[in-house]
């Protein structure tokens, strides 16, 4: 009896989730169904989940835009030089703090100096204008640099380390071994997965950032790839509030919107599974204590 | 000494980093109180006081925007955090764990689309001949403006907010749940506890200092409301409930040169809002045991 009654709420439990999951998924499988149909469905919206008059028209006229071609180059660069930078700056950084005050003694200033900006900050416009006076307009550098250290990287980070005991850091000190020494043979291969999973947020934070390309390429030439499809997007739905159904005959907007989107995706995607694996791992570990 | 000098080195690029592109705006603040001409600079430009400050207060639509921003914020922070826990209780019930990962990856998913691209999907899907019009309309409903009607724009910012951010939290509390031992359940077992006995008593205490922490650290954040997904999803109709200190600095300052103006405004919320984050650090150390540093 009881056996029977467990058994329905389980069924009841995993139908609701899973309808959960569906909902929240199928808005992504419109997205695919749309930039797959042809023109006449898709400007008509008659498509639901499933193309309707297979077509890669949306994809050909996609591929053939060669400042979205740009853009994306733009941003792997961007996704490269900045999680270069700011992965090598948040294990220097993360070291140094992670010690305690008897071990470094400057410890409470530089945590003093990072806590600060985390609380206040400037704002938006003293740093827009600041960063425009030093000349990051139109520079790659204008992405990468300005917020190359996220302080609760740091402090994930720095969360990790105090997880490795500390009797081998002083092994190591007596057998001659410096900071540097310490850092790159023990700290490092001991935090990979703490590693990976912030390695994974900034390739995609990188990837997914569009505001500071807004801000500060003027050159629209310069555009790394979510800048792009904000600021062409939008500009696609006031053409065709304007003139309405003209070039709508082999391409709707509609789908060739969402063939931007779904190239766009494509890299979170191939990190995606990855992530989801170590999520729990990495990051929840150093963000949550007990 | 000479033992640390290796440590000041390896702090060096960040605080150079942080001097500059964190510290200097902030004395870039002193806009507020100029009358700031960029072909003047900070030197060459007009005193005025405490004069930005007294017209942000007198006019009309500076309170409307704060009020949004709070109104929109503790709505978006209750329910993503409600959904989150009730998700997260749900998962931890089910006993296919492959199920279990598949579902909690697809819920997950939205939180690393960034927010352009989800507004261009929730924008077609909401428009006003999208796909969830036609169905509201096929089960006998009538289509709702969702993107120029100032009430449902606020339930589409609170769904999608949803539909991005409840992943994430459900993973943060299911790691929790996974520290509570079986051997709990096992005894309420043996005591003849139900489902929802077992709920109340052991998952639901052991989770609340999670939940509390969560919870704290978002209201710390109250003034922020999410500027990404309004920028990207409002328009001009739904300006007036819609609009928080966020967007409208941005258009203030960026769109419309007033920097000054924008600064004052960027400067209110940098300041209530430090006291708000410092109260959070210090209520999510007292009732959470969370310590930042």
């Amino acid at each position: 009896m009881k056996k029977q009654k467990v058994s329905i709420f389980q069924m009841v439990n995993t139908t609701f989730l899973i309808c959960l999951a569906l909902v929240g998924i199928l808005p992504f499988v419109h997205m695919i169904a749309v930039a797959f149909s042809g023109g006449a469905a898709s400007a008509s919206n008659s498509v639901g989940l499933v193309p309707v008059d297979f077509s890669l028209n949306a994809f050909e006229e996609v591929l053939q835009d060669k400042s979205f071609m740009k853009s994306i180059v733009i941003s792997v660069v961007r996704v490269f030089l900045g999680t270069v930078i700011t992965m090598v700056l948040t294990i220097l950084t993360a070291y140094p703090v992670s010690l305690s005050a008897k071990e470094f003694p400057g410890r409470k200033f530089y945590v003093v100096f990072m806590v600060i900006t985390m609380l206040f900050s400037g704002g938006l416009l003293p740093a827009y204008i600041l960063n425009t006076r030093i000349g990051l307009v139109n520079t790659i550098w204008a992405l990468v640099v300005p917020g190359a250290i996220p302080i609760f990287n740091v402090i994930v980070l720095l969360n990790f380390y105090r997880g490795i005991p500390n009797e081998i850091r002083e092994a190591a000190l007596i057998d001659g071994a410096d900071d540097f020494c310490c850092l790159k043979n023990i700290y490092l291969p001991l935090s990979r997965p703490c590693l990976t999973t912030l390695t994974m947020f900034c390739v995609i934070g990188h990837w997914n950032a569009w505001f500071d390309g807004l801000l500060y390429m003027r050159d629209n030439t310069k555009y790394p790839l979510q800048t792009y499809l904000q600021v062409y997007l939008s500009s696609l739905s006031d053409i065709k509030s304007q003139q309405e159904v003209t070039q709508m005959l082999a391409t709707s907007d509609r789908s060739l919107m969402y063939a931007y989107i779904v190239l766009s995706c494509i890299p979170i995607l191939l990190v995606f599974p990855l992530l989801s694996k170590h999520i729990k791992s990495g990051l929840v570990l150093g963000s949550v204590k007990g | 000494m000479k033992k640390h000098w290796q440590k000041h080195i390896m702090m060096l690029p960040s605080i150079v980093i942080l001097l500059i592109f964190s510290y200097v705006p902030m004395v870039g603040l002193v806009m507020a109180f100029q009358n700031y001409v960029p072909s003047n600079g900070y030197f060459g430009s007009e005193w005025t006081g405490l004069y930005w400050f007294k017209y942000m207060f007198n006019m009309g639509n500076f309170t409307s925007v704060v009020w949004n921003t709070l109104f929109i914020s503790l709505l978006k922070i209750f329910t993503a955090l409600l959904a989150s826990v009730i998700v997260a209780l749900l998962l931890n019930e089910m006993v296919s764990k492959r199920l279990k990962m598949l579902i909690q990856s697809a819920i997950l998913f939205p939180y690393f689309v960034s927010w352009v691209v989800l507004a261009d999907i929730v924008k077609d899907i909401v428009a006003q001949d999208g796909i969830v019009n036609q169905i509201i309309c096929a089960m006998g409903g009538t289509e709702i403006s969702f993107l120029t009607d100032e009430k449902w724009f606020i339930v589409l910012l609170v769904v999608t907010n949803i539909w991005k951010e409840v992943g994430y939290n459900a993973v943060i509390i299911s790691a929790t749940l996974a520290t509570i031992d079986p051997a709990l359940y096992e005894a309420a077992d043996i005591d003849g506890a139900s489902r929802m006995q077992k709920m109340r008593f052991i998952t639901i205490p052991a989770i609340s200092t999670t939940v509390a922490m969560l919870l704290i650290l978002a209201l710390g954040g109250v003034l922020n409301g999410g500027f990404d997904q309004i920028y990207n999803l409002y328009n001009t109709t739904v300006l007036s409930s819609a609009d928080i200190i966020d967007t409208y600095v941005y258009r203030m300052g960026i769109n419309r040169g007033m920097y000054s103006l924008g600064t004052a405004v960027g400067f209110f919320k940098s300041v209530i809002g430090a006291i708000l984050l410092v109260l959070s650090y210090k209520a999510a150390d007292k009732y959470a045991g969370y310590q930042i540093f």
